[in-house]
């Protein structure tokens, strides 16, 4: 018996050893990280529902930017803040969409580029990035100001991980996310919570090096909507579900005939440095564009015009 | 998205399930593959095609658990280029732990008659339950997994010399336990 024969019968073994190998360590981790960042998450947001009216307003008219890199315009102490919590939007904040003027791009379908580089930990160190992390590098926990009714972060914070080269302690790759939507399994990944399994929300991607997992084919020639003067690539894609009909051929011919297709927006923009994604699934294009709205210009407390004619019409 | 959920969008026929399933565990099995083939391109179309795999699978099969079920296409299809690139190409977690495993099994002697590889896996299993939970995982994600010393001192917060040592013992004890079974001399 030489090793490939060894290595070919190690292959095959019971799916228990591989699942235990597979979550070893793992899950010790991440078990411990789940709870802390719960912990330290409630903490948090306690500590901002009592101080938030004060912050935000600070002295004078302007909400003091943390640090270069705080994405958002500055707000007048004449706006209304939400005083329920920082995750959902004022009702007098009005948003003005000039239909007209947004402009949405059609993908052909997902992207499956396989971007996720895996980088060998004999070259690069990894960091895990928790919420105060995501909070340092970023300036903000990634919860947009206007959130969809239904929506929730199921109670995970924000996360992400740096990587930085050995010999350089360059940031190399820097990605953080949190996600919003319906219901959440177990295992804190969103879940449908109706028969289409197709989870209902959104996720939102920062990276201030560029985000490499781009969620859509992008189309050839890209058209861009001014949201108050940052330039957004809305793109969408309609994706079929099942039950499929094998008895009929869909329109492209390539697969069975679906039950119905659902929708897929991403909005891809930059702000202060920081690239950002937002790839929402099952929500109306007028749910992505108040999201976004209110990213760019946070606290979403104001009138906010989205699709503006640059000059001056709109 | 859990397991139950990817699988159904499977039966389902929807292009989302191989988004899904890249989201949950691209990464761990561009992880393995690269440990194998030390080729990022190489790695990402044996996992392009392990996708393509478990969409073919999928359905009939019904696959419980998931991560074990793909982590095996990507192993078996990695390990099917690397041979066949092995001709041109050295170097990589692969080709170490190989040559580990080569120095446990060598003998100078031949055994007659060639284990029926259903009895090998069998008695690997058994071997594996007479090893502790710790140093059952170092040798999955050695030569299972092909993990380096360092990326396995970092999962299990052991040393590398520490993860080394270990190793070079279970080594030892699997030599043994194969000579007891005549299955190398």
């Amino acid at each position: 018996m030489n090793a490939t024969e060894f290595s070919d019968a190690l292959g095959k073994v019971n799916n228990q050893y591989i699942m235990e190998a597979l979550n070893y360590g793992r899950k010790r981790k991440s078990g411990w990280m789940k709870w802390g960042m719960a912990a330290c998450f409630g903490l948090v947001l306690t500590m901002t529902m009592i101080m938030l009216p004060g912050i935000l307003r600070g002295q004078g008219n302007i909400l003091p930017p943390s640090g270069p890199d705080v994405p958002g315009p500055v707000v007048g102490s004449d706006d209304n803040q939400p005083s329920a919590g920082p995750l959902q939007p004022s009702d007098e904040g009005d948003i003005i969409i000039h239909w007209d003027n947004i402009a949405v791009n059609e993908s052909e379908g997902p992207s499956l580029d396989g971007a996720r580089l895996y980088r060998d930990p004999e070259f690069y160190d990894m960091e895990n990035l928790g919420e105060e992390e995501v909070l340092a590098y970023y300036g903000w926990d990634l919860a947009p100001a206007y959130i969809p009714e239904g929506l929730t972060d199921g109670g995970n914070a924000p996360g992400g991980c740096l990587y930085r080269e050995k010999a350089t302690g360059k940031v190399i790759e820097d990605q953080a996310g949190r996600g919003f939507w319906t219901d959440f399994g177990e295992d804190g990944c969103p879940k449908s919570n109706d028969d289409l399994y197709i989870p209902t929300g959104f996720t939102i991607r920062a990276s201030k090096l560029g985000i490499f997992h781009c969620a859509l084919l992008q189309p050839d020639e890209e058209r861009t909507t001014d949201f108050g003067g940052v330039s957004v690539i809305l793109t969408h894609c309609s994706m079929k579900h099942g039950p499929f009909d094998p008895s009929q051929k869909a329109p492209d011919g390539l697969s069975n005939m679906p039950a119905g297709y659902y929708d897929i927006y991403v909005a891809s923009f930059t702000l202060d440095g920081v690239e950002y994604e937002v790839e929402a699934q099952r929500l109306e294009l007028e749910e992505v564009i108040k999201i976004v709205a209110s990213i760019i210009n946070i606290p979403y407390s104001r009138n906010f015009t989205v699709g503006n004619i640059m000059d001056g019409q709109g | 998205m859990e397991d139950n959920a990817i699988i159904e969008l499977f039966f389902a026929r929807s292009e989302q399930a191989i988004r899904e399933l890249d989201d949950k565990y691209g990464r761990v099995c561009h992880s393995l593959s690269y440990h194998i083939l030390n080729n990022r391109q190489d790695a990402e179309e044996c996992v392009n095609d392990a996708y393509l795999g478990a969409w073919n699978a999928i359905p009939p099969a019904r696959p419980n658990p998931l991560p074990a079920f793909l982590c095996k296409i990507v192993r078996n299809l990695s390990l099917m280029r690397y041979h066949a690139n092995k001709a041109v190409k050295r170097g990589g977690n692969c080709t170490v732990a190989l040559e580990e495993l080569e120095g446990c099994l060598a003998s100078p002697h031949t055994v007659e008659g060639a284990i029926e590889e259903q009895e090998l896996i069998g008695l690997i299993e058994h071997f594996l339950d007479t090893l502790s939970p710790e140093n059952r995982v170092l040798l999955m994600r050695r030569y299972w997994f092909l993990d380096s010393y360092r990326e396995i001192a970092a999962r299990t917060g052991l040393s590398e010399k520490n993860v080394s040592v270990r190793l070079t013992r279970i080594r030892k004890q699997l030599r043994r336990y194969l000579m007891e079974r005549e299955v190398i001399q």
